[in-house]
């Protein structure tokens, strides 16, 4: 993808006058590379895997494929047929979509709020109720299900998207708070004492000033809240319910996977459809990640 | 992935039960005979069941087998009960106006993939003739922690499978269970099911169901490799062993051992080993105070069990494919791989002790592809009777899934019974994976199964049938350092057998 | 940012208020619908109704028709109501506070913005949390009790702690320090975003996934069988023995922190990412100009100026191998020496139905997370001082 023009010139074009730029940035490739071969090779194996045909997956190597890659009939994308044909995949999928979105617009934005009082607006026990908030990080997720499934069950909130969204807001909100807590709190402080002078309420400070400058924490923090509920399985499973109807990606994935036999070529293939999604969400959010941001802003 | 194998072995391992299904079977004299050897190994509550259990089991048999005989050649009936059923509800739902027609009843399962159409199908027939909405949650791996979660989160599904008395037993005594008893005949009952009721049964209050069951007193092999080398099936332990002798001296390995893997359900094969070998040497009573703790762990009889028996399988040199330090790592899945050598032909480890639920789902041509294995059990891979070590202890281990009812609504009961009845389960047996635990399921049901036949004669030959002892022991024990404490005995080779039983003990909960 | 001043402070302010009472009641009424089962079919059905599609309502009333549009119509509310309606809140009541008196005001205002959070929070962890504490001190009964802690004294108990720790230490180092490492690196490279992608991509993989992968990497066949593991075919390749790497203690615990550290690094990569664009470039470029080089900017300039995204990441990532639960309950499930505290209590309470047992050690996770947020608390109290 593309990213926009760099208002700072990178490290990496700066030419030591004595060697070439290419000579001299080339550790640092290679070292780049080398990660990135290390990181990718396990998902490398689960790429080929789900293009190989299953009878060859459990008698050798998933590399052994790519030794000699051009024996076509080693390759199949039946596994994947397989997947994408099984029935309710479809309902399934757009169940995780509307689990998703909302699960991540709504805690970010109540997260966003709470972080810029923690982080700018003092009050009295800020200081002990952000500990709590932050503590609240360690609550085992299989410590909630049952009190929140009681509360659900006497409030009718089982087994509609209602309840969920609620629920992955909750479970949610502390990683959330923490991040941007700790974004928003190191803007520089001139930018408020400013905005104070100008007569700015902390409502138009946070929403003219603080929110643009966060897009980069609030990008990244998104990207994590959907991950995690895109690929989640028990909260949906104990709060929207095993039915047809209200069935996700992963509790429909598990369905068709079966309780015995290996089926990894069904496993992996199902495992790269649901990470198509994400990784999109992460390409399209990068560009919150761009330097220049924050200075840019400031500057205007 | 873990998970469900974790799922799998604790429908397959965990549970326990008995086969008395095929007890009306051609070889076998008749159903009842089958009652006083179960109820003489199931814990003591299941001994007030005994006696009703022979006297009505004859007639009921004669009942329910005139019918689905009668439509044998013609297309397949459907699989409903014939009214009456002795049963209230199920009458009612299966009625010309089909009170219950649009209401639905949920039922939470772990059963996904070719198990979970199986369940279905079985229910399909019942829903089409009643109008009721049976709607199947079939969870997998995660049914144990969500199922725990509904239940006590007040929103429990109206009926759950689970493969162990014990959690049923743990719900019950929270309230959370319907006693069946109060709307269905507890003598029916009792008596449709003698050997496994027991399990679940608490004074005059019935906690669930049996369903299915499994016998685990099974070693599958390879028939026409033991033809051309001339290996003969053994009855015996001495035989077993001269088997395995023989099959080293021809070079290759005679076992292949597995302790589950990967995961959560690592051990349940080992503690198996040994409750078969106990069984086989002390009977049924010694057996019972096992499970009780009246006998511990490192009684003579257990500790002779690990070093004289199973040890000796384990850890004699090139009996097991990959030495015993395979037996831990090599996953369950995996374990019989090398049988499959040349298409059969060149076995390279040969025996395997697994239960019944094992077949072709798990040979590598099958779970490779999921399309039916090209090799049928009965002809390729066979199974036979785990030899006998004391003749006077002819008695077999078995494992049975309960259907547990949590929400009392009319149309419910009506399903629970369905379940109750052999129509519950007819698709199953019919597509020759299920073993009823009723024993009025008619004998037919299972012609031409290769593997419940089997399970059948050993079911009809055995003296006592006893429950997975591990599956009734404390969780902590039966499911934590039993599993945990066989799996380092088995990495040390057998030299740390006092150790390992003493730390079993030691676990053992003090209330 | 001036624009305050320019509005008229008369009609304005009220004008705000009053339309967004108006969206509140919009939201309310949209939280109706979302709050009844039936809600998206029969708002849809209206709809449907009020165009003149009569045969298409009936259907969806019924069950059947469009239910999928119904559905989105939900979720589209949903994200109206959820997103907008909370804006509304913040805005409106934010807006009436400021009506107030200074004095009340600046009391107020604190407390509409964390209030939403604050009543999620004690809902959905701090409720059951305080439940849990209060279930470990009981027995099944309810009557008070400290018989389960007695968990503490088994010996077993002294091997999870010694592996919580290596997994506190092992895994929240490895993956911290990687993670500024790569994002350092990345940022000086020209396809920084394909290397940032290809770090993410574990994090996108859902836990299935990640077990049939490290599956592939460490799976164990006999000597002689090929192998399908990765490790163990290189092992083999070399002349050695497969090593079953997942059974074998304690080896196996490293294995799965590695499994940890290649999913969180890319976590802490991003938070890091997206703190180093924020250090100002014309610092660094100061610090080249005085001759500092990559890495001495990297360490005596980027890293202190980061320093509080450092900390977050830690605590974060400390609490995660704090309470880590999934990966040692798909790969072993702790039986090979290598249990850990959550896994123990996930086992208590879903299959020894030992649930005081369970509620005792998840309280012992909420003791041991005490020294964290100590050092965070501390670290707060600094940046509010400094800040």
């Amino acid at each position: 993808m593309t990213t926009p023009a760099q208002p700072i010139a990178r490290p990496t074009v700066r030419v030591a006058p004595w060697r070439p730029a290419f000579i001299r940035s080339l550790p640092l490739r290679l070292s780049v590379f080398a990660i990135c071969f290390l990181w990718t090779l396990p998902t490398l194996g689960l790429l080929v895997t789900s293009v190989r045909d299953p009878r060859n997956i459990t008698t050798s190597g998933w590399w052994t494929a790519l030794l000699h890659p051009f024996e076509a009939n080693q390759w199949t994308l039946s596994n994947y047929q397989t997947v994408i044909a099984s029935d309710g995949m479809g309902n399934a999928f757009i169940n995780s979509l509307i689990v998703t979105i909302p699960s991540v617009a709504i805690p970010i934005t109540i997260a966003a709020f709470a972080a810029y009082a923690f982080a700018w607006i003092p009050f009295r026990g800020r200081g002990i109720l952000f500990t709590i908030v932050v503590a609240l990080l360690v609550v085992p997720i299989q410590m909630s299900l049952i009190p929140i499934l009681q509360i659900y069950a006497a409030g009718n909130l089982y087994g509609s998207f209602l309840g969920i969204w609620l629920a992955h807001t909750g479970f949610g909100l502390p990683l959330a708070i923490f991040l941007l807590y700790n974004f928003m709190s190191q803007l520089p402080r001139d930018l408020f004492e400013s905005a104070a002078i100008d007569g700015a309420t902390h409502l138009q400070t946070f929403i003219r000033l603080v929110l643009p400058l966060s897009i980069p924490a609030l990008g990244a923090m998104a990207i994590f809240q959907f991950l995690w509920v895109w690929n989640d399985l028990l909260v949906a499973l104990v709060f929207l319910g095993p039915g047809a109807e209200v069935r996700v990606l992963p509790t429909a994935l598990y369905q068709l996977i079966g309780s015995r036999g290996g089926s990894w070529h069904l496993l992996t293939a199902g495992a790269f459809i649901t990470m198509v999604v994400p990784v999109v969400v992460f390409l399209l959010l990068q560009r919150a990640f761009v330097r220049g941001i924050l200075a840019g802003s400031v500057k205007s | 992935m873990a998970k469900r194998l974790r799922a799998t072995c604790a429908l397959a391992g965990v549970v326990m039960l008995m086969v008395s299904a095929c007890g009306s079977s051609s070889t076998s004299p008749s159903a009842a005979s089958v009652a006083p050897s179960a109820a003489s190994v199931a814990p003591s509550t299941a001994a007030s069941v005994a006696p009703s259990t022979a006297a009505s089991v004859a007639p009921s048999t004669a009942a329910s087998v005139a019918p689905s005989t009668a439509a044998s050649g013609a297309p397949p009936a459907a699989a409903v009960p014939t009214v009456p059923t002795g049963y209230t509800e199920l009458d009612k739902a299966l009625g010309a106006d089909t009170p219950f027609k649009g209401k639905t009843v949920s039922i939470q399962t772990q059963w996904v993939g070719g198990e979970g159409n199986n369940f279905a199908a079985s229910v399909a027939d019942f829903a089409k003739a009643t109008g009721i909405n049976i709607q199947i949650d079939s969870i997998g791996s995660s049914h144990e922690t969500v199922l725990k979660t509904r239940i006590e989160g007040g929103k429990p599904p109206d009926l759950a499978m689970l493969a162990q008395p014990t959690p049923v037993l743990s719900y019950a005594a929270k309230g959370k269970v319907i006693d069946v008893a109060t709307f269905m005949d507890p003598k029916k009952l009792s008596a449709e099911h003698p050997a496994t009721i027991g399990l679940v049964t608490q004074g005059s209050n019935i906690w669930g169901i049996p369903y299915k069951a499994d016998v685990k007193s099974t070693i599958w092999y390879p028939i026409k490799a033991f033809e051309a080398k001339g290996y003969k099936v053994p009855t015996t332990w001495d035989e077993l062993i001269t088997l395995s002798d023989k099959i080293v001296a021809d070079g290759s390995n005679p076992w292949c051992v597995s302790a589950g893997g990967p995961g959560d359900a690592t051990g349940w094969q080992l503690t198996d080993w040994v409750e078969e070998v106990v069984l086989k040497t002390k009977g049924p009573a010694y057996y019972n105070d096992w499970i009780s703790h009246k006998v511990t762990f490192q009684d003579p009889g257990i500790k002779e069990a690990l070093d004289k028996y199973v040890g000796k399988i384990f850890f004699t040199p090139n009996y097991v494919f990959g030495t015993n330090t395979a037996i831990v790592p090599q996953d369950q899945k995996t374990t019989m791989d090398p049988m499959f050598d040349g298409d059969l032909a060149s076995p390279k480890c040969w025996m395997q002790k697994i239960p019944t639920w094992y077949g072709p789902d798990f040979f590598p041509d099958q779970r490779a592809t999921s399309q039916p294995s090209k090799y049928i059990v009965g002809t390729d891979v066979g199974i036979f009777p785990f030899p006998t070590i004391d003749p006077a202890q002819k008695n077999v281990e078995g494992s049975a899934d309960t259907l547990m009812m949590l929400v009392d609504r009319p149309e419910v009961r009506a399903v629970a019974e369905f379940f109750a009845t052999p129509q519950g389960l007819q698709k199953w047996i019919e597509a020759g994976s299920a073993i009823s635990t009723n024993t009025s399921t008619p004998a037919d049901w299972y012609a031409g199964a290769y593997k419940l036949k089997v399970a059948s004669d050993i079911v009809n030959t055995a003296a006592a049938i006893g429950f997975d002892a591990s599956d009734l022991m404390p969780g902590k024990v039966g499911a934590g350092t039993f599993w945990t404490q066989m799996d380092q005995w088995a990495n040390n080779g057998g030299t740390n057998t006092d150790a390992v039983l003493k730390a079993i003990d030691d676990s053992w909960p003090s209330n | 940012m001036a624009v305050a001043q320019t509005e008229s402070p008369g009609l304005s302010r009220f004008v705000l208020p009053v339309a967004g009472l108006i969206g509140l009641g919009a939201c309310v009424a949209g939280i109706l619908v979302l709050y009844d089962p039936q809600g998206g079919p029969n708002l849809l059905a209206s709809i449907y109704e009020a165009l003149g599609n009569t045969s298409g309502a009936i259907d969806l009333r019924n069950g059947s028709g469009d239910q999928v549009i119904a559905k989105l119509l939900l979720a589209v509310i949903a994200l109206v109501v959820g997103v907008g309606g909370i804006w509304l809140l913040f805005v409106c009541v934010g807006g009436l506070v400021g009506l107030l008196q200074p004095k009340w005001r600046d009391r107020i205002l604190p407390w509409v913005f964390v209030g939403p959070a604050l009543a999620l929070l004690a809902v959905f962890l701090l409720y059951p949390a305080a439940g849990t504490i209060l279930r470990s001190f009981q027995d099944d009964k309810g009557l008070f009790t400290l018989a389960n802690f007695a968990v503490m004294i088994e010996p077993e108990f002294t091997q999870i702690l010694r592996n919580n720790a290596i997994w506190l230490i092992v895994g929240t180092g490895a993956s911290v320090v990687l993670g500024l490492i790569f994002a350092w690196l990345f940022d000086r490279v020209r396809r920084e975003s394909l290397a940032k992608t290809l770090v993410f991509l574990p994090l996108a993989i859902s836990l299935v996934g990640a077990s049939v992968i490290w599956g592939f990497v460490y799976a164990w066949q006999p000597a002689g069988q090929p192998q399908i593991g990765l490790l163990n075919a290189v092992v083999v390749g070399l002349g050695g023995k497969p090593i079953p790497w997942l059974t074998t203690s304690p080896i196996n615990i490293l294995c799965e922190i590695v499994i940890m550290i290649w999913l969180q690094t890319g976590f802490a990569m991003v938070v890091f990412s997206a703190a180093i664009k924020g250090v100002s470039g014309e610092i660094i470029e100061a610090a080249r100009l005085d001759g500092a080089s990559e890495r001495q900017i990297f360490v005596r300039v980027i890293v202190p100026m980061i320093r509080g995204s450092i900390v977050t990441v830690s605590t974060t990532i400390a609490i995660v191998t704090l309470k880590i639960f999934d990966i040692v309950y798909v790969t072993t499930g702790g039986r090979f020496n290598d249990d850990v505290v959550a896994n123990r209590m996930f086992h208590e309470i879903f299959q020894f139905f030992e649930d005081g047992r369970g509620a005792a050690l998840a309280t012992l996770l909420f003791i041991a997370v005490l020294p964290v947020m100590y050092i965070n608390l501390r670290n707060f109290r600094r940046q509010q001082v400094e800040g």
